[in-house]
Formats: C-alpha cells, structure tokens, sequence
C-alpha cells in the first residue's frame, strides 16, 4: 500500500477521508492512492487518485506506486505553475501525457523483467468551485453523491462493454467469469485511452473514489446510507463510515484489496 | 539453465535463445549427427506457475501426448530427455514469421490467404479435437502461428507447460494478456470443449483480416465489414458465428466451421443473387422444356390435325414480323390451313390497313381467299366479328377510285354495306358490335341509294332516319375512347359532306336548325380535340375544319331562305 495524506493551511472547505484494506485473502494490497489538499491562491485544491495494480506477487502494487508517485509530484512541482497562469485547461493534455509515459516506462519494466504488471488509473482534481478533473482508466470508479448516487466513470472492463453494448445485462454481468477483465490498463496495454470529465465541483456534494474491491459486495443504497452529504458531518464520522462499508464487504467474502476515498466539499 | 554452446546428450548443441516464457526457455539447438536445427524447449522441474504450484508433471505428460501427435501444420517433438533439474523437449524449429509479427508490419491480410489460412488452421484443429484423447488447443492466437517460407501455417508454443491453470477470481487481470479467450476461460470454472478453440479461431481471423486488434480500442469484435465494406459477407457471418458469446451459438466443431469455410462465398449476397438468378434461368429452361413437352403432347394427341401447330405457327411468325408485307404473307399462309378462322382474316385486316390504305391489290389477295369459304365460314358464329371489322376496314381505308382531287367516300361506304350487312345477319345481336354495324350499314345504304332516289324523286322521308343514324353513329364513336383518329375524322368529315350537301333536305324532313347547329358544334369541338398522328389524318382533319365555314353557311341559306 502506498497512501500519501497531505493537508495544509485552511481545511475549512473540505472534508476528507480515506480506508483501504488488504482483504481477506491477499498477500499484498495492490491498490495505491493518494490524497492531496492544498489552500492556493485560487482556493482550496484537492486531487484524489486510486492506483488498482495487478500483475503476480509485488509486481502489481510496483506498477501502481509508480502511477500514483508521478500524479503526486504532479501536484507538488507542476501544479502551482498552472494555477498560477490560471490554465486549468491545459491539465487534462498534461495528465494524458503523463500517463502515456508510465504506460511505456511499466511495460518496459515488465519485458526487462520478463513479468506481466499494470495498474488502473482513477484520479479527481478538483479547484475550488471552479473546475472538476477526472482522468480514467480501469475499472475504479468515481461517485458523485448529493441527492442520488452518480457513478461519473466507464468501467473499461469486458463486461462494462458487453453491458453498454447490450450484450449482457448488468445482472448477468455479476455473474460473468469475466467480469475483472479489463480491456485496458497502464503497463498492459500498447494503447491506453485514458476517459477525461471535466465539470464544476457544487459545495453539498460528496465525491468517492474506490477501487472495484469495495463495490462488488455493498449495493448502492448501502453505499448511499452511509456517505450521503447529509450523514457526512465531519471527518471522523467520514473515516467510521468508510471503515464500516470495507469491514462489510470483508464479511461478504470480498476477496480482493479494498480502497475508498472521499471528499464532501462545504 | 543451458549454456550457450553447451551440447545436450551429446547430440543437441545449443546455439542461442530464440523464446522465454514464465516457465521455460526455448533455444536453438543444431544436431551434431544430422547436422540439423531443432528447437529445444527447456523446462525447470522446480518452475512454479503464478500460482506458485509446481507444474512439471502435467509438463512431462502433456510432453509425452504431444509426441504422438502428426500433423503437417504441427511441429513435431523428436526427443524427450529427462535430467535432473531439467526436462529438454526436443521438437522441430520452425522457420518463418509468426501472425501477429506479420499483423504488425503488414497489417490486414488479404481474404482470400486468411480463408486458406483459416481452412488450415480449422483442420489442425480438428484433427487435434478428434484425437483420443481430445485436445483442446485453447490458446488460439496470431502468435501462436507461424507462417513458414512456403506459405504454409503451423501452430506453435503447443501446449507444454503452458500457464493455463485456474485463476483466482479476485484478481484483475488485463484484456491484453487474454489475448483471443473465449468467455468461458476465463475464471477458470468453465468448461474448455471444441468451441472454445472455434471462438478463439473467430477471433484470430477477426484481427487477421481486419487488421484490428480485438483487445485494442475500441476493444469490441464489429463486423468486419464496418472496417472494410470489401470484405465478403459470407466471412463476416462465419466470424460472427464464431465468436459468439454463448458456446451453443457457434460452430459445433471445426469441422462444420471447415465447411463453412469452404462455402463462404454461399454466404455471400452476392453470391445468392448469382444464385438466385441461375436458378431464374433454371427455371425459364425448366419451364421451356415443360411447354415443349406440352406442345409435344398436344401434337401427338392431335395426329388428325397436324396443321394446327402450323397454323398457329404461322400467326405467331405474322405477329412477330418486321414488315406488313410479311406479316400479310404468313396470315394468307395461315389462312390456307383454316380458312374458314376469324384469327389470321383479322390479323390480315390489320395488317392491309396499317398504312391507312386498304389497296385494290390487298383486297384481291383477300378475296380470293375469302371468298371461296363465304358460304360455309357464314355458319360459324364469330364471322359476324370478322365481317363487322372487314367493313370498316372498307368504310375507312379502301382506297379504290381516291385521287388528291377526288374523295372516294361513297365507294368506300357502298364497298362496305355488304360486310355491315354480313355482320348484322350472321351475327348475334348482344355483340358489342352489333349496333354499330346496323348505323354503318344504314348510313352506307342511305349513302349508296340516295342519288337513284334523288333521281327517282322518291327522297323523300329518308333523310330523317339518315340524320339519326349519324347522330347515333357520333354518339357512338365518341363514347369509344380507344376509336382510332382515322375513324373519328372520317365519321366527322361525312357529317360535315352531308350536313353540307342535305341542309335543305333535312329541313324538308322536319330537322330543326338548332339540332344541326348543336351537331356541328360538337363535331367541331371534338375534331379540334383529335390528336393527328400521320399526315393522312392531318389531311383529313384539315379538310373538316376547312369546311366548317362552308357547312354553317349552307345550314344558313336552308333554314333563312324560308
């Protein structure tokens, strides 16, 4: 696990928590994530990232600490230049290039080292009221919970096609053998097309990263129970609530890592 | 591990290292004795699967299975040498370029090498699932082959210590490293058969003629006639069969795909409306040889009347003639056979008057075949038809005594009163005909006597009925749409002569004014309505409407003189 919680200056304007766990059966926690707020001259800066690595023994968590390692420094050496010039805009072209490079430095550490690794990518940078940013790739996901729970990200998963596609239903996608097959990830794939959101963050809403481990066992009222913006009230209660959704997956045999973020913008 | 160099058994020299998998490492190896290449694959009896399990065993006994196999598009595997922390697989080295490197530097394959290749492949296949015990390849993908020099395919990286043991569910795993798998590999707790080789064939054929790999944006198998509307229909349904989702769904076997494979054109629209229009032609022959038998049939069955086939024969050359002149040839030819038949009389009759001339020259070939058979072609019920249309051709088209200066009306009505009168006693009085032919003949006798009885002062009272019959005649024409111009002009130019000529007498016989002034109203309107086609309608339409002025006067001067 790799877990990068940094706060400074005022934390008047959101509230965050993060849980993650390595389940009931696995011998390492693949997932990474990171969570970043900063107080800027633009506001209040928050960017949340959920690595999912995959690939036998500690191949997969190397593939998602590198992943989250450059989103991290990302934010601390490039992001002020962007903020200052106010070119929001141009951090979505930066992100894509960002993770084209890890695609080709993963797989190329992959055929050194004669293994197969890859992460997925599920990151969420929001300024202010001013703009939203979500990059993707995998099979995390982003929520935006206000008055309804939103899933905002495409599984890029074989069944998540199928699904779209009509070819499955989502039930018999559960059922599905191939339902953690991803049709794309960083490391793994000679193509990555990473799904770019761009939007503006409304104070009241809660937004929740998690990785795949934490959504199969819990459905989306249990979900909303315990995370709506109104249960939300601080912190703590934040922590207790997200440790209490991972704790109920693990008594449902979820056998995977599970991780889960979440940010509730005041 | 073995050196470069080194010499295995004595025998196999290794000279490098041509592949490395998770398990195993393949070398070239040169055979000191034969002085020939092999592969040598390599497998460490401690190497563990990703599952950390130990998978020598299931290694050695695949080795062993493999062996026996023969096949051209398999390598063979020549030696099995067990040492004590290794096992050396001795097989055949294929020289040549694998699929997928092939994909990569030439992209889509042309359709017609990837049907060869798919045939090949699906034999292979089948040869393998038909083994006893069967084996199921499962690893089907462009890597896998390897095109030799000669064009020719054969699988490769066959089934040793391949890593295909069961996977944890939890784990996520990337399409990639799936490559061609059918949904039921994966998981592990379905059941690999035939079909799973036949979906990852559909796959591998999929990505080799489209050019499309299918784990790649946008990572959905389309028809791959929405890559390239080239492509044949007849394939993109065989690849579609194939890689359906539900085994049930798709060839059973590889030999019902190798079928297929060898009927994809059937499978093409193209190809079915070829087919469909052979089978046009198959029928149109089928029904030609149908009708010959019929007419066969009818003409043994009719020894006695044996001309009818010529008969008929010489009505449908007339009909199909170019000519008039030929077309009246084979009629009077046909009439020779039956001459006592409306048919080949009504045809002549159509052909005499196509250039609106009935010539005194016809009417003698007609005569001379007619007349002989009046007497006994006057029993048979339809010559009342026969004879109305004779007078009209008569009334409208003989063309005996007619100069540019001189109308020949009344010897072409006075020709015709015969016919009419034929037509009205031999015929039945509920043909359409009938009526008609009673107002011509009434006309025409009216128009033959008239003069004697000018002569004879005994005109009078006759012009009355006369004055009807042509109304009734006009009534009539006009109600006949499909009347040619000819007889329209003709039936408008006698009323005008003999309005212009009987004015007076009409007016004797009671006829008001205001009746002819109607009549020669309409027949104005309805000359100007005719649409001439020919420059002798022209002519005639002409002379009418030149004589309008002249008819209106002589109504006139008979009704004012009083």
């Amino acid at each position: 696990m790799n877990t990068y919680i940094h706060k400074e200056g005022k934390r008047m304007e959101v509230l965050t928590a993060a849980y993650t766990d390595i389940g009931i059966s696995k011998q390492t926690n693949q997932d990474s994530l990171c969570l970043k707020v900063a107080e800027t001259s633009l506001g209040m800066v928050v960017l949340a990232l959920i690595c999912d690595g995959m690939g036998g023994l500690s191949n997969g968590e190397v593939a998602s600490a590198a992943v989250v390692n450059t989103f991290s420094d990302w934010f601390d050496t490039e992001l002020p230049a962007y903020l200052a010039k106010n070119e929001l805009s141009n951090i979505q072209y930066r992100w894509e290039q960002l993770i084209q490079e890890q695609n080709q430095k993963i797989a190329e550490f992959g055929r050194n080292n004669n293994v197969q690794l890859g992460t997925t990518w599920t990151a969420l940078l929001l300024i202010d009221s001013k703009f939203m940013l979500i990059g993707h790739v995998g099979d995390s996901r982003v929520y935006r919970i206000q008055h309804k729970l939103e899933v905002l990200t495409e599984d890029q998963t074989v069944v998540g096609r199928d699904v779209r596609s009509g070819r499955l239903t989502p039930e018999q996608a559960k059922l599905d053998p191939r339902r953690n097959v991803l049709l794309q990830c960083i490391g793994a794939s000679r193509i990555v097309e990473p799904q770019f959101i761009q939007g503006t963050p409304v104070p009241g809403e809660v937004y929740m990263l998690c990785s795949d481990g934490f959504r199969h066992m819990i459905t989306e009222d249990e979900i909303y129970h315990l995370f709506s913006p109104q249960v939300l009230v601080n912190e703590r209660v934040m922590e207790e609530n997200a440790k209490a959704l991972v704790e109920l997956n693990k008594q449902r045999k979820e056998t995977d890592n599970i991780t889960v973020l979440l940010i509730k913008i005041l | 591990m073995a050196a470069i160099g080194s010499v295995i058994e004595g025998k196999y020299e290794i000279l490098k290292l041509i592949g490395e998998g998770g398990m195993s490492k393949v070398y070239l190896a040169m055979d000191k004795r034969l002085n020939k290449q092999w592969a040598v694959k390599e497998i460490e009896k401690r190497a563990r699967d990703e599952h950390n399990e130990i998978v020598i065993q299931s290694a050695i006994a695949e080795a062993h299975l493999i062996k026996k196999l023969d096949h051209p598009s398999l390598p063979r595997i020549v030696d099995i040498i067990d040492q004590s922390n290794v096992i050396y697989v001795i097989m055949d080295y294929i020289e040549g370029e694998p699929l997928d490197r092939i994909l990569k530097t030439y992209g889509a394959q042309p359709q017609e090498i990837v049907i060869e290749w798919a045939k090949q492949l699906s034999e292979v296949l089948d040869y393998l699932h038909t083994y006893d015990p069967p084996i199921i390849y499962r690893d089907m993908k462009p890597a896998n082959v390897m095109m030799k020099p000669d064009g020719n395919l054969k699988l490769v990286d066959f089934g040793i210590a391949r890593e295909y043991k069961q996977e944890n569910i939890a784990d996520t795993v990337n399409l990639g490293t799936k490559g061609y798998a059918a949904p039921e590999q994966f998981g592990g707790k379905g059941q690999t058969d035939p079909r799973t080789d036949v979906y990852c064939l559909g796959v591998t054929l999929y990505h080799l003629v489209t050019g499309h790999n299918p784990t790649e944006p946008p990572y959905e198998l389309k028809r791959i006639r929405e890559w390239n509307p080239q492509l044949s229909g007849g394939l993109e349904k065989i690849i579609q069969k194939c890689t359906q989702l539900n085994p049930e769904d798709r060839y059973q076997s590889c030999a019902e795909l190798l079928y297929a494979l060898h009927h994809y054109e059937e499978e093409d629209d193209a190809y079915r409306a070829k087919q469909k229009s052979k089978l046009r032609t198959f029928s149109m022959v089928a029904g030609a040889a149908l009708l010959s038998l019929g007419v066969g049939i009818s003409a043994q069955g009719m020894k006695n009347h044996t001309n009818n086939a010529d008969y008929h024969n010489n009505i449908l050359m007339a009909e199909k003639a170019a000519s008039d002149q030929s077309k009246i040839d084979y009629y009077l030819r046909a009439i020779d056979i039956k001459p006592t038949v409306n048919e080949a009389y009504l045809g002549l009759m159509d052909a005499f008057k196509n250039d609106t001339a009935f010539t005194v020259e016809e009417e003698e070939q007609f005569k001379k075949k007619m007349n002989p058979h009046l007497a006994q072609f006057r029993e048979n019920p339809d010559y009342g038809d026969l004879a109305f249309e004779i007078g009209k051709v008569y009334w409208y088209y003989y063309d005996y005594g007619k100069s540019d200066d001189s109308d020949n009306s009344i010897t072409r009505m006075k020709s015709s009163v015969q016919w009419f009168e034929d037509a009205v006693t031999y015929g039945s009085k509920d043909r359409n005909y009938y009526e008609m032919a009673t107002v011509y003949r009434d006309i025409g006798k009216f128009n033959q006597d008239i003069t004697l009885h000018i002569e004879e002062a005994s005109d009078k009272g006759k012009y009355s009925p006369y004055w009807e019959n042509m109304k009734e005649l006009l009534k009539l024409i006009e109600n006949n749409p499909d009347e040619s111009e000819i007889v329209k002009l003709e039936l408008y130019k006698l009323t005008m002569y003999s309005i212009e000529a009987y004015a007076r007498k009409f007016k004797l016989d009671g006829i008001k004014e205001e009746d002819i002034s109607s009549v020669i109203e309409s027949v104005k309107k309805s000359t100007n309505n005719v649409s001439v086609t020919t420059d002798k309608t022209q002519q005639i339409k002409d002379d009418v409407i030149n004589r309008f002025g002249v008819t209106e006067k002589a109504v006139d001067n008979a009704f004012r003189n009083q």
